[in-house]
Formats: C-alpha cells, sequence, structure tokens
C-alpha cells in the first residue's frame, strides 16, 4: 500500500513539466501534501540522491521515499539569469538556487530556490530551512535562512 | 610507464570544417565536408577506411553512405565530447578490429542556444539535437552546476572573477593569431569584468560559444602511418577518468572529481612529464575547467592557478606562457576558437607537433602535447600526444 492517498494521475495534472519515473514518484506524491521526501534504504538506513530503487551502498532493493526536515547548510549558489521558461521566474532579476546539506546525512544535498524577503544572495555555508512555495508546476521546496541562525 | 599500446596508435590525418557562428549547412555537411579533408591530408580514400568511429548527431550509418566507404568492420556512435571517439578508434585499431578509422565531430548551433539560433528556420525544423535544456529550473546541473561549484571554489580560496579572467584573456589573445578562430577581436580584463552575467560567477565569456563546424582525424597504426605522407602524431598516453559520485549537485567536491581519476591514470602510464610537455591544451568548455586543470594535472596546486597564470603571464602578448615557451590552448580554445567540445584541442595537438600551426602559434620544435579534455562530473580525461620519431 502506498503511504499516500493521492492518485498518480494527480501527480501528473499537478507536475506537467516534471521528469516524473517510478524512481521518483513517492518524492512528488510527497510534494502534493508538501512533504519533503528522501529515498532512503530500510536495510541499511542510509539517505540517497537522486532517487533510485536500490540502494548504491549496500545494493538492497528495500528502499523508500522517507521523510527529511530540510534543515542543513547551502554548499553551493548561484544566481541564474537565464533557464528554463514557462515556471513564472523572473530571470531579469535572476533566479537564485542553493545546493542545500541536509542536517540528516553528510553529503545529502538537494536544490531549490533561496527566498528572503529582501532578495539577497545565499552565504556559503549559512544555515537554512524548508518551506514550501507555490509555482505553475505545484508545490516546490524552497530554501530559507534558518531561523536558528537570526 | 609506458604501456604496450603507447605511441602504438597514431593521427595520420586531420581537417577541421571550419568553425563560425553560422555556416548554413547541415551537420552531415560540415562532417563530410571534414572526412573528406582529414582523408586528403592522409593520402587515403574511402576504399581505405575500415572503421568509423562517428558522433550522435550524425551516425556513422549516415556518414558511410555519404562518404561511399564500401565496407566496415567496426564503428560506434558516441557521446561527446571527442576524446570518446579518439579513444574508442584506437582500442579498435590496437585490438585488429579496424586497421584505418576515421573519427569525427560535429557541432551545429541548435535553437535552444541562443535567440539568433531560434529565428533560423532551418534549425527550427532540426529540433535540438544533443542540446536538450534542463527541465527543473532549481536543479544545479550542465551549465548552472558548473556555475556553482565556480561560485565554490572562488570562496574557497579567495579568488575573484579575475581568475577566469585570465582565462578568458588568454583564449582570446591566442585566437587573434588563429585566422580560424570565430572570436577575433582583442578582449581585455575590463572587457571581460563587464561581460553580461548568465549563471553568477559566469558570464556569456566564461562559456564557449555555440558554433557550427567539424573536425575529422584518421587513425591508424604508427606502422602504417610512417607510409603516409604526413608525419604521424602517436598517442603516448591516455586515460579517461570517472568518480562514484559524479552527480553536479551530489559532488563531494572539486578534489574529488573524474579528473583528478583521468590524470592519476594517465600520467601512470607516460613516460613524459609535465617538463617534457611543449603545448598544453586544457578544457575549457567553462573557464573554471581550465583552471582546474592547471591544478590537477600538476602545474601547481589548489587554488593556485590565478598565481600561476600571473607568474607566467606575457604582459605583452596578453598571454599565458609557461616558462616563457609552453602556450595554453594557442589556437583559442573553446571560448574563442569556438564550442568545438574538445576536438579543437585534439586538432591543435596535431597541427602543433606537425609544426604546422600559424606563426606566433606554432610553438618552435614542438615534440610533446597534453591535452586535457572534459571537466567535473562525467568527462574527464587526458592524453599525452608526441611527434613520431620512427
Amino acid at each position: 500500500m502506498p503511504d499516500h492517498p493521492r492518485s498518480i494521475d494527480e501527480v501528473f495534472d499537478v507536475f506537467p513539466n516534471a521528469p516524473i519515473t517510478h524512481d521518483n514518484l513517492d518524492i512528488y506524491l510527497g510534494r502534493l501534501e508538501r512533504r519533503l521526501l528522501v529515498k532512503r534504504c530500510r536495510a541499511c538506513d542510509r539517505y540517497h540522491e537522486p532517487p533510485r530503487s536500490f540502494c548504491p551502498d549496500c545494493l538492497s532493493g528495500d528502499v523508500a521515499a522517507a521523510p527529511v526536515s530540510g534543515a542543513g547548510r547551502v554548499v553551493l549558489f548561484s544566481r541564474v539569469h537565464t533557464g528554463p521558461a514557462g515556471f513564472g521566474i523572473d530571470y531579469a532579476a535572476g533566479h537564485p538556487i542553493a545546493v542545500v546539506e541536509l542536517r540528516e546525512q553528510p553529503g545529502l544535498r538537494l536544490s531549490g530556490q533561496f527566498v528572503t524577503p529582501d532578495g539577497r544572495d545565499a552565504r556559503l555555508d549559512e544555515r537554512v530551512e524548508l518551506v514550501w512555495i507555490d509555482r505553475a508546476d505545484g508545490p516546490t521546496p524552497a530554501f530559507v535562512p534558518s531561523s536558528e541562525e537570526v | 610507464m609506458a604501456q604496450p599500446i603507447s605511441d602504438q596508435i597514431a593521427i595520420a590525418g586531420v581537417f577541421s570544417a571550419p568553425y563560425t557562428r553560422s555556416r548554413g549547412m547541415t551537420a552531415l555537411a560540415m562532417v563530410t565536408e571534414a572526412c573528406v579533408g582529414a582523408l586528403r591530408d592522409a593520402g587515403l580514400g574511402p576504399c581505405d577506411v575500415d572503421g568509423l568511429s562517428g558522433s550522435q548527431l550524425v551516425h556513422s550509418n549516415t556518414l558511410q553512405a555519404a562518404l561511399g566507404v564500401p565496407e566496415i568492420t567496426w564503428w560506434c556512435n558516441q557521446r561527446i565530447p571527442v576524446y570518446h571517439q579518439l579513444f574508442e578508434a584506437m582500442y579498435a585499431v590496437w585490438s585488429g578490429a579496424a586497421t584505418t578509422v576515421l573519427v569525427y565531430h560535429v557541432t551545429y548551433r541548435a535553437p535552444g542556444v541562443s535567440r539568433s539560433a531560434a529565428a533560423d528556420p532551418f534549425r527550427r525544423r532540426f529540433g535540438l539535437g544533443t542540446n536538450v535544456p534542463n527541465a527543473n529550473p532549481d536543479a544545479a546541473v550542465n551549465a548552472v552546476g558548473y556555475a556553482t561549484w565556480a561560485g565554490r571554489y572562488l570562496h574557497d580560496y579567495g579568488l575573484d572573477r579575475t581568475t577566469f579572467g585570465m582565462v578568458a584573456v588568454n583564449g582570446r589573445s591566442n585566437a587573434l593569431l588563429n585566422e580560424h578562430a570565430a572570436m577575433r577581436e582583442p578582449l581585455t580584463m575590463d572587457d571581460y569584468l563587464a561581460a553580461r552575467m548568465l549563471r553568477e560567477p559566469l558570464t556569456m565569456l566564461d562559456m564557449d560559444l555555440p558554433v557550427d563546424g567539424a573536425d575529422a582525424f584518421v587513425v591508424t597504426s604508427t606502422e602504417r602511418a610512417r607510409d603516409l605522407p604526413r608525419r604521424p602524431v602517436t598517442i603516448h598516453a591516455a586515460s579517461m577518468g570517472q568518480a562514484r559520485v559524479n552527480n553536479e549537485e551530489q559532488l563531494v567536491d572539486l578534489d574529488h572529481t573524474g579528473q583528478q581519476i583521468a590524470a592519476a591514470a594517465m600520467w601512470s602510464r607516460s613516460d613524459a612529464t609535465l617538463r617534457d610537455i611543449d603545448v598544453f591544451l586544457p578544457y575549457d568548455g567553462f573557464s573554471i575547467i581550465e583552471t582546474r586543470w592547471f591544478e590537477v594535472i600538476g602545474y601547481c596546486g589548489p587554488g593556485e592557478a590565478y598565481d600561476f597564470m600571473k607568474h607566467h603571464w606575457n604582459t605583452e602578448r596578453e598571454r599565458i606562457e609557461i616558462d616563457g615557451r609552453v602556450l595554453v590552448n594557442p589556437h583559442g580554445g573553446s571560448l574563442a576558437d569556438g564550442g568545438t567540445q574538445g576536438s579543437g584541442h585534439f586538432r591543435e595537438a596535431v597541427l602543433q607537433l606537425r609544426g604546422e600551426a600559424s606563426e606566433g602559434r606554432q610553438v618552435p620544435g614542438a615534440t610533446t602535447a597534453l591535452v586535457t579534455s572534459g571537466g567535473f562530473f562525467f568527462n574527464s580525461a587526458a592524453a599525452v600526444l608526441r611527434a613520431d620519431e620512427g
């Protein structure tokens, strides 16, 4: 039984542009409910990205999407002035992309938009936490500066 | 230490269908032009070819029919960059799967790369080719992957964009001496710093220039190449390199990439050392890649490329001259010769080792070239090429 009550059809409707596969379907089902999930091995407890059906650490096939906090630190950042159209992004102002290493596991990273009231750049290594934003292609995880640090 | 294959396989012919912003030709026509030129250069004809090392843009069956090659016993259709095609051909000849392989590479400016390309009705009908854009606006992959790691590099070593500017200025200054280069206007550091920002900290002058064009190479045994008109250029040592974690976002750091693996394996198979190198051809599809190759291949330590380039800078010519002698991408590299996806670097190595590069660009008496191809994630390779002495 899937952990989510939503239908597969709904995922394809809500995320018309996303590269949905059998390996990442659970992740998008989670996004429908604004739950941030990452693939985790039930045999060795290791998380991995990008989503796969076999654990790259122990090769077990007992892999499932598991919740993560979305809190961590910014490892990589760029403000891009060009990118794919159709998402309602203002590239003239620059689209801030952060790659965040999650506190759950060293080396485990997710990317997302960096969101602040004043639109500033992220500082490398600054602490961030999860926020959900709405875009043309459905609920999308993004990152804000950590409230613990302010 | 040299291996059994060292210097046994040679490049016997080379030709470039010139790279410009728009050739007004199909990819097949450019490849055909390059292949005909390379065969003529090698003193061979289509009947002498029994292997084709082709690309995903023009498959080997299409080219075989277009060139009238009667029969082939080996082929491949590899992805970019061109060292894939060259190394495959080397191993095919070494194994006996083929005796003479035509290696080719073509780039065609797809409508996704610029507004002017999108406005060309021929390019619109062609589709996106291999230039498929990233569909996730938040992913730090492809060009964004290089931009984010470029930012990390500058941050970790306390450097600024003038580091990358030296790579861009060196390429452009060299291109002024290459009549076939696509970008032939002088570039100053001030010009570089004022360039339009695309993906911070990288500007439009930090990424390879989209062009049309093709290169072709004839690969055969060194023994056979010695009976042909041109001085053979042998492949002395070569290796590819790829790390387990090679995805842009998950990469451990810049000290754990395919570059380190390719460099270590290639040097372990080489009798030549860095001191023997006469011309250095680091891949520069993004300026950060060339910056790192100086460090990874052994010219200097991590974070020291800026100091290294500055120390070896010729202020009169506005270019790098290592020890006043070794030129770096004398053809202009991907940033100025054009975005050849690495084939320009191998073409220049062959021309330099045959002593055929233009004046001011030719390293006098060059016998040994170092080509480092590809970037951080899943396309690194390194090779030493030598002028045959046999």
